[in-house]
């Protein structure tokens, strides 16, 4: 390869170096811009978070689960009372 | 006695060339340094035993109707399977760490320069007599600072299919010395004070963010980089198929089983171009010099960007973030931990250096692009 041409590539290069440059850092500041538009989008509509339902709902369940259980722990004393009075 | 010399003929003794015997020495170095080096073994064991397979005499894997030829055909040539790699790679990648950080991206930017600067260097090369490259091939082994196996041999494949083999094999050898090549560039260009400076906790990012971000990537790719929608088209179809959560087999299917499988067929088809002939040139040792060039001035254009961002903001960030821009997910990110804690045993930088990781991963796609849209 002749150096002129080599110089000619060496120029595109260059250019090359620069435009490409160029472009990513334009590329991704726009996707930044974009990350926070998103992030300012998902602010003002919240919509529903899996998380929240499932927290509201374990918050809910709780007091009636503990019900349950105190029902359940009563039914089990009845029955081992009955039972010890029957095997006595 | 004429038996005996068709029998003898018939041998691959009788055939071995001197290149093929190197080649395959070669392709048993692989092997040791996947093997016994533990050096990226997912790809260097199937390049190095595709590569011993390729050189075998009379065998003919690499002629048309070989199996590696096919392989290679199906595989790369089409340019399948590197983008199939970046789909099971989106499906594994969490963005998190950069949606709750966007200023990242700059970090992944700017480590980019590593590509740009080292096509300049294969150019200059040419100076020397034995070098010829062409914008496309110095195009191809630039690509190399990008960090990024995929998307090294997806252009390589485009740009200049007879250097892949030697350029994959830089990329992926690179690729397993981070830990190597990494650390001294970072400590050269941070002080001890900068490497302690301890990072916010950063924030919590939606579910919902997480879904739209690869939409919104695709989005702004179309608009302004179609020549990247290959390889962030498939990136983000296989990001949204894991955060969008309503289609967990096939996310699991693409982390997993097809990502296995195409690795497996890929290094076989990165290995068939290792044939003497190709391989065995002074523009493979150029090819070797350039790619860990590119990794260096990725790596310090990265340290650097971090470094004048931790001055413009007062000093919340840590330069040493700045290294993982260079893709090597996660490898980069994890070098970044060790020297961070090196300066202080308290400060885990591993999250925040996952944001500039990933950064770099796109980063490197759309460096690609523009390869693609102006040399290609």
């Amino acid at each position: 390869m002749s150096a002129q041409s080599i110089n000619d590539l060496l120029f595109e290069a260059a250019t090359l170096l620069m435009v490409g440059m160029g472009f990513v850092f334009v590329f991704l500041t726009i996707l930044i811009a974009a990350v926070n538009l998103l992030k300012a989008f998902c602010e003002r509509f919240p919509g529903q978070e899996p998380q929240a339902p499932t927290r509201a709902s374990s918050k809910a369940a709780r007091p009636a689960q503990a019900n349950e259980d105190k029902n359940i722990v009563a039914a089990i004393t009845a029955a081992v009372h009955a039972h010890r009075q029957a095997n006595r | 006695m004429e038996q005996l010399a068709i029998l003898w003929d018939s041998t691959a003794l009788a055939h071995f060339e001197l290149g093929q015997v190197i080649m395959m020495a070669v392709g048993a170095l692989l092997l040791y340094l996947a093997i016994v080096r533990g050096f990226e073994p997912l790809l260097l064991f199937p390049i190095g035993f595709g590569a011993i397979l390729t050189n075998i005499p009379l065998a003919g894997f690499t002629d048309p109707g070989g199996l590696l030829y096919y392989i290679y055909e199906v595989g790369i040539h089409s340019g399948v399977f590197p983008l199939l790699i970046f789909m099971g790679v989106g499906a594994m990648t969490d963005f998190g760490a950069l949606i709750a950080n966007p200023k990242m991206l700059l970090l992944g930017a700017a480590a980019q320069f590593g590509i740009f600067a080292t096509l300049f260097g294969a150019i200059a090369l040419n100076f020397i007599p034995g070098f010829d490259f062409t914008l496309k091939d110095a195009s191809a082994i630039a690509i190399i600072g990008g960090a990024d196996g995929p998307t090294a041999i997806f252009l390589a494949s485009r740009l200049s299919p007879d250097l892949l083999g030697a350029i994959a094999v830089a990329a992926y050898s690179y690729m397993a010395l981070v830990p190597i090549i990494q650390p001294p560039i970072m400590k050269a260009l941070t002080t001890p004070e900068e490497r302690k400076i301890e990072m916010a906790q950063l924030r919590h990012v939606s579910k919902k963010e997480k879904t739209l971000f690869p939409l919104g990537v695709l989005l702004l790719t179309i608009l302004f980089l179609p020549s990247a929608t290959p390889l962030v088209g498939m990136f983000c179809f296989g990001n949204l198929m894991k955060e969008c959560g309503v289609v967990d087999r096939l996310s699991k299917t693409a982390q997993n089983e097809l990502i296995n499988i195409v690795t497996i067929f890929l290094g076989l088809a990165v290995g068939s171009k290792l044939s003497a002939d190709k391989f065995l040139t002074v523009e493979t040792l150029g090819i070797l010099g350039l790619g860990a060039v590119a990794f260096g001035i990725g790596t310090a254009a990265g340290v650097l960007m971090a470094k004048l961002m931790s001055r413009l903001t007062g000093g919340s960030i840590n330069p040493l973030i700045g290294a993982a821009g260079v893709s090597a997910v996660p490898m980069a990110a994890r070098v970044v931990n060790k020297v961070g804690l090196e300066a202080n045993q308290h400060n885990f930088l591993l999250m925040h250096a996952m944001g500039p990781n990933v950064a770099g991963v796109l980063g490197s796609a759309v460096a690609a692009g523009v390869l693609l849209a102006l040399v290609g």
